[in-house]
């Protein structure tokens, strides 16, 4: 497994707010998802673009304001790059590479 | 036991990348300092609601309920009491969501720093909005309780019975004067000469006749 303070292996990329179609194949691929508690699912693996670790909870409801809301109402989860280095041209405030992508989480389902 | 799966999803799009923004910012930002802080701007203002009802300091008109007829004050000490159930089980709700209740767990069954803050904030919020609307519930039979009291029938007034060697006159006194007492029963006033009287006692009604 790769260690918290893993480099990224392409620190070199610089910091690019984009998505490719591959992204998400790629990450289905290789992130393993935890089912953390009721409402709450960890994904771990490598961002498809620097290949950087990261690691990200994805949650039903969100509280907000008053109370919780439907976090997302697509079928799907966006996921960004949430890796530590320091990738060139990256805004305060913003981390990992800026690759960003979609990812569906569904039950197991006998295929 | 399968764990979930993942399929990738539709093309991401600039939309998709600030909502995911946005997300994080909710979720990073103290979700449960959220909710605790609204939890404790309904906790005053419970606790002002059930001073009120402590004090009942609220109703002025009357300043309370023994001078309500039998069957409204009977209505305002079931609404009184069912106003301190919907303060006591809200605020039990709301201190609960704006303070947490301490639990034992084993060490080994914590869960992660984001699941277990993510979790307590929904409970929160589960919390707050049963209360909440408990609060509101509560406010409403405390306000009915005071209308109530405030416009409610009266007490009956006491009736005078009078008693003369010729008549027996129940009802209300009107006047008395030049020694002659007018007493309203029913709808007639009947005049009794004060010397004539032999029995006088205050009742609660007169017998129906
Ligand atoms: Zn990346
Ligand atoms: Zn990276």
């Amino acid at each position: 497994m790769h260690g918290q303070e893993a480099q990224c292996p392409r620190g070199d990329l610089p910091y690019a707010e984009l998505s490719r179609d591959e992204y998400a194949e790629t990450a289905a691929r290789d992130f393993v998802p935890f089912r953390v508690s009721a409402g709450i699912t960890l994904l771990e693996g490598p961002c498809p673009r620097c290949r950087g670790a990261m690691s990200v909870h994805l949650v039903e409801d969100i509280v907000r304001g008053g109370g919780p809301t439907t976090a997302t109402a697509e079928p799907y989860h966006t996921l960004r790059c949430g890796c530590r280095s320091a990738h060139a041209g990256r805004p305060d405030g913003r981390t990992g590479c800026g690759a960003y992508w979609n990812i569906v989480v569904a039950r197991a389902e006998p295929s | 036991m399968t764990g979930p799966v993942l399929r990738p999803g539709p093309p991401a799009t600039p939309g998709d990348l600030h909502r995911a923004q946005h997300r994080e910012e909710l979720l990073n930002g103290a979700e449960l300092e959220r909710i605790r802080s609204a939890a404790v701007a309904w906790r005053n203002g419970l606790g002002g609601l059930m001073a009120g009802l402590i004090g009942f300091g609220l109703v002025k008109g009357r300043s309370d309920i023994t001078q309500l007829a039998p069957a409204p004050g009977i209505a305002v000490g079931v609404l009184l009491a069912l106003a301190a159930v919907t303060g006591g089980v809200a605020a039990w709700w709301v201190l609960r969501a704006a303070h947490g209740m301490p639990r034992v767990l084993s060490a080994d069954r914590l869960p992660g720093r984001v699941a277990d803050e993510h979790g307590r904030a929904t409970a929160a919020a589960r919390d707050l909005r049963r209360g909440s609307a408990l609060v509101v519930a509560h406010a409403v039979v405390l306000i009915t309780a005071v209308g109530v009291t405030w416009y409610g029938p009266a007490r009956a007034k006491p009736r005078v019975e009078v008693v003369t060697p010729d008549v027996t006159a129940c009802g209300v006194v009107r006047l008395v004067e030049n020694g002659t007492m007018t007493v309203r029963t029913g709808s007639a006033d009947l005049r009794i000469r004060l010397e004539e009287v032999i029995g006088l006692g205050a009742v609660d009604s007169c017998p129906a006749r």
